[in-house]
């Protein structure tokens, strides 16, 4: 329980580190944990969340789906993201972050809906890439390869690294 | 002869034994097969009276009916509520206003400024415990958010309004409880008074039933009655007050089968879930967790002494002790009941004592019925069938997370009441609002008297949809840039095409005028019926069908020209489908009104996600939004600023049919899109058009609500340019009467108005540029 605890913290402030400034570093700026080995199996999902301040009221929220999604509890990372979304419909972020967590429920259709959804709010680059990787690695599960090679030479020319 | 004399005698024998021994015989064996059929009915009316009071039981017992909660209202800086909303969702959660909000469940105000107690709640998505917070609402808004020490809150979550049980087959509803959840002293009370000997008795009481007789021998009428608990039980179940010896009789064999059959605590749970106590119009107050919130307007955990009296008190005759309508006989037999307790010892004196002084404590007027929002519990109830069986929801006393939002369900019945008051009384209303990002229904009016539940306008009331089909024309065309832009132009000359019947149609305007040729955006800005019509025919009708598709309407089997005039019905609910993927730019959102469905010992049953998909692209779903705000700045939805303002921040349609037999608006904001009918039940005429009717129900519900205006980001691949209306020819901001246009990059027109053939390229720059800033 209080290991539980200390975890949630240690991903949280991971998460507000993430999220809550800048975008993370070009690099590795993982703010939604890696996924269960399933998953992992598979290609690897671009990394969701920053890009953009989360307003406070949903930043608590991101944090608390970003550790049930890590616990393996992506459906309870969906509800609060949706709780989230309702609150702060407008921010690229949360969709993004919805989309990963459907990706990671193997809802890929979704995914790529939901990630389209965030780069129409957004003009930071960095996250639309990921978005667009994350739409390749949905495409490619759906065996679209061809489609999969374009989202990513999107992605590659947004610059936002991988 | 010997034959005959045999056969003499033998008569002569007969004869007398048709006179004695026969008759004897055969009043033997008809007594015999009397008290066979006798036996055999009455074991066959046993069976029956078993098979029904099982049945009877088995249903009660296991009917714990699913709880329907609204959407729990989240609270956080700079949310758009105002106090008043504020104070209208925590009456519909049942918080009580106090002086100091010690207890969850109440809160206390000063002017703009809230503090609430509360409760404590497991949501689908977690718990959440009981609290205090301090909220104060300034300018339409959460101006400041603090826990019990000061500390500023980010997020707070109320816990949701009850807004109704799903219990179908009765009409009455419960508040069930186990009974290891009922107050002792309560259970105590009620034995003590009803039934004393319920622990040892086998369903009836003989020695009670021959005190009662003699009662009743002696006063010569039914005085008093010897039923036991299990007696009043199977009364209860059957909901007849006949008070026939027969009845009695059936009453009394059903108790003991009920106590063949089941336990005593089976039986006096049931007993306390269903006793009746109370009415209230049309609904029975049954069982002692409602009574509780019907008198109290608090749930039965939270009555003390001199309370559960009282409800105790009510199961000799709910209607004469009725403590609102006969107070003083209610109070009388409430102490009658407390002194029994202290007597035989449930409760001490001093306890009794002080209940005796307390006042009845009853709520003046009884808590709004169970389901105060009828027609949006239909949806639910809709919504679930699909998914679940009848008997489920009947049978695992599910939790039910909607998407109701009380304080917008509240402006949208408001804003009905208020508008149809002004017309005739056969004028009906249908209204649906829902939150364009999520598809969530917030609101549904199904009628004038929202409260009705009655015929439900919103859900079951298909009309024709009129001018509301037109979007769907205009954003066929707007999808072929290279044909067509806002400012083409479009001839509004008669057409004549062939209708449904092979008879010929011409269309005429509703202001039966001709206007010339006009520009897209100002046909549709009109509403104008003849440019849509040649619109559509040179589109497809089958284009524009395949449109109206994908933004989420169904078509008929076979489509004609009327149908590009709205000869297609659709329910208000329907309408809020198509225009919910105009309202999200393009996203087929399904609408939802259960996001979650929990059960009782709180695992997550079933989940309803968002889901978006889609089906129109941006750029041209931009273009139709842009001239649909121009409806509500100088087309048929003007009238709206009457209530919004200039620059309402909203774009909408308005519908008319035939001899103005419909009127609908369909309207969005950025963050809220609104629907609604006007129209009449018989489909005769109202005399309202579109503008005068439904927009006046929807601007009115619009004007009382927060929404964030509609502004909506301009996608990649759109530019702003000056168009001469008059040619649909690219002008220059210096031509007279040019008008600024949303375009399609490159799709442009090519060639020049007149008057922007001197104009020189850097100053077509700069009004390109001021056009950006406008």
């Amino acid at each position: 329980m209080s290991a539980r605890a200390l975890l949630a913290a240690a991903l949280l402030a991971v998460l507000l580190a993430a999220c809550s400034t800048a975008p993370p570093g070009g690099g590795t700026g993982e703010s939604v944990p890696a996924p269960p080995p399933k998953e992992q199996r598979r290609a690897q999902p671009p990394p969701a969340g920053g890009g953009q301040t989360l307003p406070p009221a949903v930043r608590g929220l991101v944090a608390k789906a970003a550790s049930a999604s890590a616990a393996g509890d992506n459906d309870r990372a969906a509800d609060v993201l949706e709780r989230a979304v309702r609150l702060a419909p407008d921010n690229a972020a949360v969709w993004q972050n919805l989309a990963v967590v459907r990706y990671r429920q193997d809802r890929c259709d979704q995914a790529i809906q939901l990630a389209r959804r965030s780069s129409e709010l957004t003009d930071d680059r960095r996250l639309m890439a990921r978005n667009w990787r994350l739409i390749a690695a949905c495409r490619r599960m759906n065996g679209d390869t061809e489609g999969a090679s374009e989202a990513a030479s999107r992605a590659r020319e947004l610059g936002g690294g991988q | 002869m010997a034959a005959r004399k045999r056969s003499k005698g033998g008569r002569g024998n007969g004869r007398r034994g048709r006179q004695r021994g026969p008759v004897a015989r055969l009043l033997r064996r008809g007594l015999l097969l009397a008290v066979v059929l006798a036996v055999v009915a009455g074991a066959g009316w046993t069976w029956w009276l078993n098979q029904r009071v099982v049945a009877e039981f088995e249903n009660r017992q296991w009917a714990l009916p699913a709880d329907v909660y609204a959407r729990p209202l989240e609270l956080y800086q700079g949310r758009a509520l105002d106090a008043e909303a504020f104070a209208r969702e925590l009456a519909a959660a049942d918080y009580q206003r106090v002086r100091e909000p010690k207890t969850p469940g109440s809160y206390s105000r000063n002017g703009a400024t809230f503090e609430v107690h509360r409760r404590a709640f497991r949501f689908p998505d977690g718990r959440a415990g009981e609290r205090r917070i301090r909220v104060t609402f300034d300018g339409g808004r959460v101006a400041r958010l603090r826990d019990a020490d000061g500390n500023a809150l980010d997020l707070f979550r109320l816990d949701p309004a009850r807004i109704g049980s799903v219990y179908p087959g009765q009409r009455a509803d419960r508040e069930p409880m186990a009974l290891s959840d009922m107050p002792r002293s309560l259970v105590a009370a009620l034995l003590a008074v009803e039934d004393r000997r319920f622990t040892e008795h086998f369903g009836i009481s003989p020695l009670a039933i021959l005190r009662a007789a003699v009662a009743n021998i002696r006063a010569g009428e039914i005085v008093q009655g010897g039923s036991t608990l299990t007696q009043q039980l199977v009364k209860n179940l059957f909901l007849s007050n006949e008070r026939t010896l027969w009845r009695k009789a059936n009453e009394a064999v059903m108790a003991m089968l009920l106590e063949w059959h089941y336990d005593k605590r089976t039986i006096l749970e049931t007993y306390l879930n269903e006793v009746y106590l109370g009415q209230d119009g049309d609904r029975a107050i049954h069982g002692f967790g409602l009574a509780s919130r019907f008198y109290f307007g608090k749930p039965l955990e939270r009555t003390d002494l001199a309370e559960q009296a009282l409800l105790v008190a009510m199961v000799k005759g709910p209607s004469w002790y009725d403590p609102r309508r006969h107070p003083e006989r209610a109070r009388k037999r409430r102490d009658l009941v407390l002194d029994v307790m202290a007597e035989g010892g449930f409760a001490d004196a001093d306890a009794v004592a002080r209940a005796r002084k307390q006042p009845l404590g009853v709520h003046e007027s009884p808590p709004e019925a169970r389901t105060a929002y009828p027609a949006f519990m239909d949806l639910v109830r809709r919504d679930l069938s699909r998914d679940y069986r009848r008997e489920d929801l009947n049978s695992d006393g599910l939790r039910i997370f909607t998407t109701l939002a009380p304080s917008v369900q509240y402006a949208a019945e408001q804003a009905v009441i208020r508008r149809t008051r002004d017309w005739k009384d056969d004028t009906q209303a249908a209204a649906v609002v829902v939150g364009v990002d999520t598809g969530e229904v917030e609101a549904v009016v199904g009628g004038r008297d929202p409260r009705f539940p009655g015929f439900n306008r919103a859900l079951d009331a298909a009309r024709p949809i009129g001018s509301l089909v037109k979007p769907a024309v205009y954003l066929t065309a707007l999808e072929r840039p290279g044909q067509y832009g806002l400012g083409s132009v479009i001839r509004d000359r008669p057409v004549t095409v062939q209708g449904a019947d092979g008879q010929t149609w011409t269309p005429r305007n509703y202001d039966r005028e001709r206007h010339g040729d006009v520009p897209l955006w100002a046909a549709l800005a009109h509403s104008y019926n003849v440019p849509t019509v040649r619109l559509g025919l040179n589109l497809g009708l089958r284009a524009v069908a395949d449109t109206l598709s994908r933004l989420g309407g169904s078509l008929p089997d076979t489509v004609y020209p009327s149908l590009l005039l709205g000869a297609v019905s659709y329910t208000p609910l329907e309408v809020a489908g198509v225009y919910e993927t105009i309202a999200t730019g393009g996203y087929e959102t399904p609408l939802r009104a259960v996001r979650t469905v929990m059960t009782r010992d709180g695992a997550v049953l079933s989940r309803y996600p968002l889901t978006v998909e889609r089906t129109v692209e941006r750029v041209p779903m931009y273009l139709l939004r842009r001239a649909m705000q121009r409806v509500v700045r100088e087309g048929t939805g003007r009238g709206v600023q009457r209530w919004l303002g200039a620059g309402p921040g909203v774009a909408g349609k308005t519908g008319t049919t035939d001899d103005l037999r419909d009127s609908w608006f369909a309207g969005f904001s950025a963050d809220r899109l609104g629907v609604v009918w006007v129209g009449r039940d018989d489909n005769g005429r109202t005399g309202l058009t579109g503008a005068t009717g439904a927009l006046t129900v929807w601007a009115e519900l619009f004007a009382a609500l927060p929404y964030k205006p509609l502004n909506p980001r301009m996608p990649d691949g759109i530019e702003q340019v000056w168009i001469d209306p008059d040619t649909g020819r690219l002008a220059s901001a210096d031509c007279p009467d040019a008008v600024q246009l949303p375009y399609a990059r490159g799709a442009e027109p090519d060639e020049r108005a007149a008057c922007a053939r001197r104009g020189d390229a850097v100053q077509r720059a700069g009004a390109w540029l001021r056009g950006l800033v406008d």
